[in-house]
């Protein structure tokens, strides 16, 4: 039995303004990744909303707009910035659901998946053994990979 | 130009009462009214469609004919319509955002899923139904969803919430996500046990369920926690298109449980298909740690505990018992992330050297073996009603009715609940004695948390909990002295062998006939459960209450009862308590 936020509902309204080619979005410099303005809300509120529980929006918003915050790029990004720990881990492991989910919203077709895991792979490696990646350091890395 | 047959009148009568037309209209009979339970006007084309059917089903043909676009935001109507009425031949129209829609939405099958039960927040301590359209992806992960849920204004306080979402003072309406937000929020965050029941939905009636969720979009209906929530919903979504009863008769109330319960009941099983289980975080950690060799568990542990250099040493190890014990940590520092609410700099340290660690590994997981516990429908049902026959020493025999709204008890079959707890609410008593009737206990709620560790392993525990509220005899040595108490024990849980749990805690009572005076107790309490075969369990508890206000002397209490079981649907239970008085009793108690 759960409660929906309204500001998750108008929360839609402000992610649109941005119209521009989906590949020249840096997700978290125009679309406000990480400040909880995107549509359809994630860990930011899934830890924040112990009592309000998740928000979203109506239906039809769901199809996938290709020039705005809304494009694949983006919601790949969101992905990554929500599930940022379990994706790493995956990674990692060199495999798992989280990480073919994020590679099927960036249309890679399954064949060649795998390679491109390797490479997401050895990427993030470097990136650990020389710091703390961050979750837009791993999309950097994804969309070198792809 | 068109042909319009036009049903006759009596044909459009008859149309009018069937089942699926009232379900479409969301038209719910009451005690004395039937009405449509959608709040929005344009939900209904006639200006008397909430009320009247055949008025809503004559506006629907009509503007169907007239202004053929009203098609495209009726779909479900129309499918329906069309199949009960050969003869009708409707303009023909195209509908290019339901088209995109449809293809957004496409789904091979239906599952519903389950969101077990979480203690953390009132709102979901009864758990969650949400319905998932599973499509070809190679994950489910990027499946969409439907949830139903209360639009509550972020500026409400807790009281307003809880007042107004069980007064009806909110709106609810259905709202999509992608499975991977429910994983996140009840698998990852909250660390709730999720079941996927599949639906044996053929594509047509998948289009028909998709087409009615088109047709609500943007509407909404009152929100009523106890009944008109998202397992009703829900429930009504799926009876609308299969034409089964998700309701359970004699029960005012809907909880996500029931419809479990009542999708999985032998009448219903053509309906039914896989069942899936997909653990919580926490879960997954333990499913691991219980694989783990014996060194493997101390390596583990001595990592948990600080020791950075049997990261280095795990170079030693062969590659697939690193991966495992690299794995397992992952889980347990995900599951410490939530418990924490946060990593201290020690731990994410640890984190990352194992990171670090695990790249260096080959790819690829080791196998485990899955673990698949009993699925929340093999659990007893939620509402209970007994009689018993009971002895008192100072008052002599008796008899005590006992109902109970909801949910569950330690001695019940309690299947995919909240390991070792209970959860009790509206819980009354009557005893009859001497020919009076009289009011021995009334529990608002209840909620008792044993919080057991499974592995032992640091910070795997939390101090076990309990919280109640209610209306109830002083002891068990008077009648018709019942007061108003408040109480809530707090301690730590042990386990000896899977089947028992010993607890010592702090119980603390607040009691109290009116505002101006009130008796506080204190005392150490001893609680054992003991789940002795799968159709006997019993509970001891024992303690000594320390009356701090000084009205009454101390007292010591006992509390022993025993449950016996072969059938869901009832059992045998008998009890001897000790408060000033002692007391005997047998009873016997149906379920449903």
């Amino acid at each position: 039995m759960k409660k929906i936020t309204i500001s998750a509902l108008l929360a839609a309204s402000f992610i649109s303004s941005n119209a521009m080619a989906d590949d020249k979005i840096n997700p978290w410099k125009h679309c406000g990744i990480g400040a909880i303005i995107f549509d359809d809300n994630g860990t930011a509120a899934a830890i924040s909303n112990i009592i309000w529980d998740l928000g979203t929006t109506a239906v039809s918003s769901k199809i996938s707009s290709a020039d705005t915050c809304e494009g694949k790029n983006v919601v790949a990004a969101k992905f990554i910035q929500d599930n940022f720990d379990r994706v790493l881990e995956e990674t990692s492991q060199g495999q798992g659901e989280h990480l073919t989910a994020m590679l099927e919203m960036l249309e890679v077709n399954t064949a060649n998946q795998p390679q491109v895991i390797t490479a997401i792979r050895t990427k993030m490696a470097n990136q650990l053994a020389n710091g703390q990646p961050t979750a837009q350091s791993y999309y950097s890395s994804v969309m070198a990979s792809i | 130009m068109l042909k319009l047959t036009v049903p006759t009148n009596s044909n459009l009568q008859q149309l009018s009462q069937h089942p699926t037309w009232l379900r479409l209209l969301h038209i719910e009979t009451g005690l004395f009214t039937r009405q449509g339970r959608l709040s929005q006007n344009d939900f209904y084309l006639s200006t008397q469609g909430a009320l009247d059917p055949k008025q809503e089903l004559t506006a629907t043909i009509h503007q169907f004919t007239q202004a053929p676009k009203t098609q495209c935001r009726f779909p479900a109507r129309k499918l329906w319509l069309t199949t009960q009425l050969k003869q009708l031949k409707l303009p023909e129209v195209t509908c290019p955002n339901y088209s995109d829609y449809q293809q957004a939405f496409k789904a091979n099958s239906v599952s519903l899923v389950y969101a077990s039960g979480y203690l953390g927040n009132p709102a979901s301590m009864f758990g969650h139904l949400l319905l998932k359209l599973n499509q070809n992806h190679n994950t489910k992960l990027l499946d969409n969803t439907f949830s139903y849920g209360a639009i509550v204004p972020a500026s409400d306080n807790k009281l307003e919430y809880i007042f107004n979402g069980i007064t009806g003072g909110y709106q609810g309406r259905f709202s999509n996500q992608k499975y991977h937000h429910h994983q996140l929020a009840y698998n990852e965050t909250e660390l709730r046990d999720m079941w996927e029941y599949q639906l044996n939905f053929s594509p047509m009636q998948i289009k028909f369920l998709l087409a009615h969720l088109w047709e609500l979009e943007n509407h909404s209906l009152t929100y009523y926690f106890f009944r008109e929530n998202c397992a009703y919903q829900l429930a009504k979504l799926i009876e609308l298109v299969s034409n089964v009863n998700l309701m359970v008769d004699f029960k005012p109330w809907v909880m996500p449980f029931d419809v479990i319960k009542k999708l999985t009941h032998s009448s219903n099983e053509h309906l039914l298909g896989k069942i899936i289980y997909h653990p919580s975080r926490q879960e997954q950690l333990y499913e691991k740690y219980i694989q783990l060799t014996a060194s493997e568990k101390r390596d583990v542990t001595q990592i948990i505990n600080g020791d950075k250099q049997i990261i280095e040493s795990l170079i030693d190890r062969d590659a697939t018992s690193s991966k495992r014990i690299i794995d397992t940590l992952y889980d347990y520092f995900a599951f410490l992330e939530q418990k924490n609410k946060s990593l201290t700099d020690n731990q994410t340290s640890t984190r990352h050297k194992l990171l670090n660690h695990r790249f260096k590994l080959p790819s690829g997981k080791p196998d485990w073996l899955s673990n698949r516990p009993k699925a929340p429908h093999t659990a007893q049902p939620s509402s209970k009603v007994s009689i018993s026959q009971i002895y008192n020493t100072e008052y002599g025999s008796a008899n005590l009715i006992n109902f109970r709204a909801g949910y569950y008890d330690f001695l019940t079959a309690n299947s995919a609940r909240v390991p070792w707890s209970e959860l009790i609410a509206f819980d009354v008593s009557l005893l009859i004695h001497d020919h009076n009737v009289s009011l021995r206990e009334f529990i608002f709620f209840s909620i008792n948390n044993l919080n057991v560790t499974k592995t032992g392993l640091p910070e795997d525990k939390a101090y076990a909990w309990s919280l109640s509220s209610g209306y109830g005899a002083k002891n068990l040595a008077c009648l018709n002295c019942a007061e108003f108490f408040v109480s809530g024990n707090v301690g730590q849980s042990w386990t000896l062998t899977p089947g028992s749990v010993f607890n010592l805690s702090l119980a603390n009572k607040i009691q109290f006939s009116d505002l101006s005076s009130f008796q506080l107790s204190t005392g150490p309490e001893i609680e054992a459960v003991l789940l002795l075969t799968p159709w006997w369990a019993m509970s001891v508890k024992t303690g000594r209450a320390f009356n701090i206000s000084a009205s009454e002397d101390s007292s010591n209490y006992l509390i022993w009862e025993q449950s016996f079981s072969t059938n869901e649907n009832w059992d045998i239970r008998t009890a001897i308590q000790y408060d000033k008085a002692f007391e005997y009793s047998f009873s016997v108690a149906k379920y449903w």
